[in-house]
């Protein structure tokens, strides 16, 4: 094929490592001297200054996966409920029928860490904006959000306090304005997250089966148009895929803000609506579209992979593109990354009537300056991708060379373990302080106390399908149609604490707490979705902590075995974030992992909260000797002294799959009337919690037996305060024969250890508080926070 | 059994369109989404209106401000002087403020929070539920959970105008406990003096089945999940209300 790119081409050819880093340095590509050298030899000459930037974007970490593709390959990502798997902008899997209807819920996951850091505000808010356009192109309607959040400690008037303030009001802000529930989350205060929070976000939508609509263009789409839709492009966002797959710089924090978009939730939410009246057309005409968000690398990165994804080529004309500035070049217009915009390909025979939609009766120019949907550009049977701006044509590339992937081989090497390591302190160690004492303590401990300051900036309840709000369970719900009675929770977990002393332990106890949030509350686990939160991967210490993070969720989501055809629970999409670094130091490794469960009946699931006095409660998971990690080592001992990997909490896989499997059934039997993990805190705070309630307001008390009775083989400190996985759950007095009679079958051993009732928490011969002391515990540390 | 037509208007920003509409056709109405882009002319042809949750035209200038000043408003506001029911929900009750049809009242940034609140409240049913439209067909004390969400919640004017509508019994809804948004005389919803247009800020459509309540209330535990909630009740109202009149020629 000859060539015939017409722009000025960079001097890559001949020229010494020198003179290419230079070069690099002074067009702002992030693309070392070899990678330049790549580009040239793949598309056979000099390339052009866009093409190159475009090369610099889709050869990013964040585009490319440079680092991590290999290493993924070990995720299990099939399963009897999936439906679309990892690949294209979202996943699926099967949910239930509903009126009649046959449901896909789309997962989605994404992080927007660096932006988060140096602008939080805005940077938080696009990250909503741009997972809900994932879920929006698979043809679904965008039902819930969950943000998984990492700070620093919060000490009042710390720029970490700031950053954890901003971000939240940023979520809130966006996802509150379009109209998107908040179903789920966490967050943990951390000090290796000073200077690089974590900001990530699950979206779910729903979609029926007939109706997903695919991340590429169609077959035989040669000669479709290629029609963006939504804000007007500017040059914000501009290299942001690039600053995603850099060390923070402090120093750089001012060049960086512009690599942040700009939010609209204005305009999202009347984009969202006028794509749902396209997809109801879409169905009744019949058409074969794609349709996919723009994200990294704008109008060039979206529209190469839709076209690549279909087997096409692509010819863009830049001057077609609505602008909101004259004047910029057009490698800034093919790649800048202004939010709220997506790009369709469709039958030259359906575009009057899509223009129609978003211009006309959604009058898209009037609701934000110049935004339109408009015809940018052709499908071309011809495998090249190529942009024209007047009479140039600035790229003209092989396609697949532009959107196929690469793979940087990547050298992994565990830290040295530093001589003399100490063991966790003894057991004994705790009782300076009475039982009492420490369970105040760790229920106003950060990463344990209430998050409903935070929560309640959140809109929960708009959509008016929420079953259980975020707060009030170790999952959230949501029903899928009104009139029917399935439903949808999600769960998201990744324990800091952990990930410092083992990537891989914390990885796998992500996916198993994951799915025990979401059995907790009575659903079926169908799925999960990660987001890898690492260093910088030419490091070799932060990438070993990739690898063995990737080779803990195998391990986990491989041992699961929850579904009827005994299959492992699947990953169905993901984001990788490398780079998550400043000067002063590296991130505690954080796999985070969401879980995605069914419920047949949304009107029986269970909260975490008491229903009743006079219950007997059950323990689920027998409790061990192993402390490291956990908020009693955190709250009495010095948190950074070396533990070894060995002192976590094991996973027993076999007492996982019977305990989930139990408690699904049990709720699902109605046996069991309220059911909550063990996580953070230990089987103390999960039995305060349960009390309390999700709103702190809880009126029923619990009288726990002498933990030696229940767990004899370790210290009554451990038994109440240590991390073991578990649940613990209200059975209905009149029904324990029922409940051991479907432990039985699934094999669970439960161990009775209490009974609900009274005012007040106790635990013969070591707690006793009254709910209210406990509930101000718990109660009012993020007030001041989230004021 | 007549059933009555409610338009559910839609502004750029508005979010609640969905459960607002299912909400009104459990409650036997026949209600359809009402577009922006719409011929407002059109609206005369309904027998009632909801104005629906959300963010119209982005809250600028102030909550409900641009919206009220729409074509569309102006519709609204002549078919309500004709007697006609308006509902406003939340952004919906902001604009009616904006657009005068509640008097002088205004709806303020929630006091303390200075910030959006989202959560369950418990809404109760004032003395004189008979003056309103939408809450007619309830008992004074009837008590109900509904989804507060918002920043601008505040209902506040002089204290004057708080007297007479005291007097008026025109706080038809008020907050169980201390109002969450700081609302004068913890006013959830408050009527005209006709009774035919009621704003109320706490979502009733986002609490109008079990499943939205059961979370807070396990004696809601194995009923009907798609059985209407207490909430409900104030669509049955308008619902009953519209009935008891002639339709809209």
């Amino acid at each position: 094929m000859s060539v015939a790119v017409s722009a000025q081409r960079l001097a890559v050819s001949g020229a010494s490592d020198q003179e290419l880093q230079r070069l690099a340095r002074r067009e702002a590509l992030a693309l070392s001297s070899d990678e330049l050298r790549s580009i040239a030899q793949r598309i056979g000459r000099d390339p052009t200054r866009a093409e190159a930037h475009a090369f610099a974007i889709q050869w990013s970490e964040h585009c490319s996966y440079k680092s991590s593709r290999p290493l993924l390959r070990a995720l299990p990502t099939k399963s009897a409920d999936v439906l679309v798997g990892v690949g294209e902008d979202a996943g699926i899997l099967r949910a239930g029928t509903a009126n009649g209807v046959e449901y896909g819920v789309v997962v989605a996951h994404e992080s927007h860490n660096h932006p988060s850091q140096v602008v939080p505000f805005e940077g938080a808010a696009t990250g909503v904006g741009g997972i809900l356009r994932d879920v929006l192109c698979m043809g679904a309607e965008v039902v819930a959000s969950a943000d998984p959040l990492r700070f620093g400690m919060p000490l009042a008037g710390s720029h970490a306090a700031y950053v954890a303030g901003a971000a939240v009001d940023g979520i809130a802000a966006y996802g509150n304005a379009v109209g998107v529930p908040n179903l789920a989350g966490d967050v943990y205060f951390h000090d290796s997250f000073k200077e690089n929070c974590l900001v990530n976000v699950v979206a779910l939508g729903i979609v029926p089966i007939d109706r997903i609509i695919h991340s590429r263009v169609p077959p035989d789409g040669a000669g479709y148009d290629l029609v963006l839709v939504g804000k007007a492009t500017d040059a914000s966002g501009f290299g942001g895929a690039a600053f995603a797959s850099l060390v923070l710089d402090a120093s750089l924090a001012q060049s960086n803000k512009s690599a942040v978009q700009v939010p609209d939730p204005f305009l999202k939410s009347v984009l969202m609506r006028a794509s749902y009246a396209v997809f109801d057309e879409v169905r009744a005409r019949g058409v074969q579209v794609g349709f996919k968000d723009l994200g990294a690398g704008g109008i060039m990165g979206s529209s190469c992979e839709l076209a690549n994804a279909g087997g096409c080529g692509a010819e863009i004309d830049i001057d077609a593109v609505p602008v909101a500035v004259s004047g910029l070049p057009p490698f800034v217009i093919a790649c800048a990354e202004t939010q709220e915009r997506m790009l369709w390909a469709v039958p030259p025979a359906f575009t009057p009537e899509l223009l129609e939609i978003y211009n006309v009766r959604f009058t898209l120019p009037h609701v934000s300056a110049n935004a339109r949907a408009a015809v940018i550009g052709k499908v071309t049977s011809a495998q090249r991708y190529v942009v024209r701006a007047g009479r140039d044509t600035v790229i003209d590339v092989p396609i697949d060379v532009l959107a196929g992937p690469i793979v940087v081989p990547r050298v992994a090497m565990p830290p040295s373990v530093a001589a003399g390591s100490i063991r966790p302190a003894s057991p004994s160690a705790f009782s300076e302080r009475t039982a009492t004492e420490l369970l105040l303590a760790a229920l106003s401990h950060p990463d344990v106390c209430s998050r409903r300051p935070l929560i309640e900036h959140y809109d929960r309840f708009v959509r008016g399908a929420t079953v259980i709000p975020a707060g009030y369970a170790d999952a959230g719900v949501f029903i899928i149609k009104r009139g029917a009675r399935a439903g949808i929770a999600l769960s998201v977990d990744g324990n800091p604490r952990y990930g410092a002393i083992s990537p891989r332990l914390a990885a796998a106890h992500a996916v198993v707490e994951a799915a025990r949030n979401v059995a907790a509350v009575g659903a079926q686990p169908i799925g999960l979705t990660d987001c890898l939160n690492y260093g910088n991967p030419e490091d070799p210490i932060a990438y070993w902590q990739l690898s063995e993070g990737v080779a803990g969720l195998a391990e986990a989501a491989n041992a699961l075995r929850l579904n009827a055809p005994g299959e492992p629970l699947p990953f169905v999409s993901g984001n990788v974030s490398l780079y998550n670094e400043s000067a002063a130091r590296a991130i505690s490794p954080s796999a985070i992992v969401a879980c995605v469960g069914r419920v047949d009946d949304v009107g029986k699931v269970v909260t975490m909260q008491l229903t009743a006095e006079g219950d007997p409660l059950f323990l689920f998971g027998p409790r061990t000797p192993h402390t490291a990690g956990s908020v009693l080592l955190a709250m009495t001992t010095d948190e950074t002294r070396h533990v070894a990997p060995g002192d976590l909490p094991p996973l027993d896989y076999a007492e996982a799959n019977a305990s989930i499997r139990a408690v699904i059934a049990a709720i699902g039997a109605g046996v069991v009337k309220a059911a909550h993990d063990i996580s953070d805190g230990g089987l103390a705070v999960c039995a305060t919690e349960m009390c309390l309630g999700g709103d702190g307001r809880g009126t029923i008390g619990v009288t726990l037996l002498e933990p030696l009775e229940w767990a004899p083989s370790v210290s009554s400190d451990v038994a109440l305060f240590g991390e073991t996985p578990g649940f613990v759950a209200e059975v209905s007095r009149d029904a324990v024969a029922a409940f051991e009679e479907i432990c039985k079958t699934t094999g669970a051993r439960p161990m009775r250890i209490g009974t609900t009732g009274g005012s007040r928490i106790t635990v013969e011969g070591s707690i006793d508080i009254g709910l209210g002391e406990a509930a101000d515990a718990w109660l009012t540390p993020l007030v001041e926070l989230y004021a | 059994m007549r059933r009555p037509t409610v338009a559910v208007v839609v502004f750029p920003g508005t979010n609640s369109e969905a459960e607002t509409v299912d909400a009104c056709r459990d409650a036997g109405m026949q209600a359809r989404l009402f577009w922006w882009s719409e011929d407002p002319e059109l609206l005369r042809t309904f027998d009632g209106y909801v104005l629906a949750g959300g963010f119209a035209h982005e809250d600028r200038v102030r909550a409900g401000a641009i919206a009220a000043k729409s074509p569309i408003v102006a519709v609204i506001k002549e078919e309500a002087g004709k007697g006609k029911l308006v509902l406003g929900l939340c952004n919906g009750a902001q604009v009616l403020a904006e657009a005068g049809m509640l008097g002088p009242v205004a709806l303020a940034q929630n006091l303390p929070a200075h910030h959006f609140q989202g959560l369950m409240v418990e809404v109760v049913v004032d003395r004189e539920p008979q003056r309103c439209a939408f809450t007619s067909c309830l008992e004074p004390g009837h008590a109900m959970a509904m989804a507060l969400a918002h920043g601008e919640g505040r209902f506040t004017g002089t204290p004057a105008t708080f007297e007479q509508l005291e007097e008026h019994a025109q706080i038809v809804l008020r907050y169980a406990g201390a109002a969450p948004n700081g609302a004068e005389h913890r006013a959830a919803g408050i009527c005209n003096d006709e009774g035919n247009v009621l704003a109320l800020m706490p979502h009733p459509e986002r609490a109008a089945w079990a499943f939205n309540v059961a979370f807070d209330d396990p004696a809601l535990r194995g009923v009907d999940p798609n059985k209407p909630a207490a909430a409900h009740s104030i669509f049955a109202c308008m619902a009953a209300a519209l009935r008891a009149t002639e339709p809209s020629p």
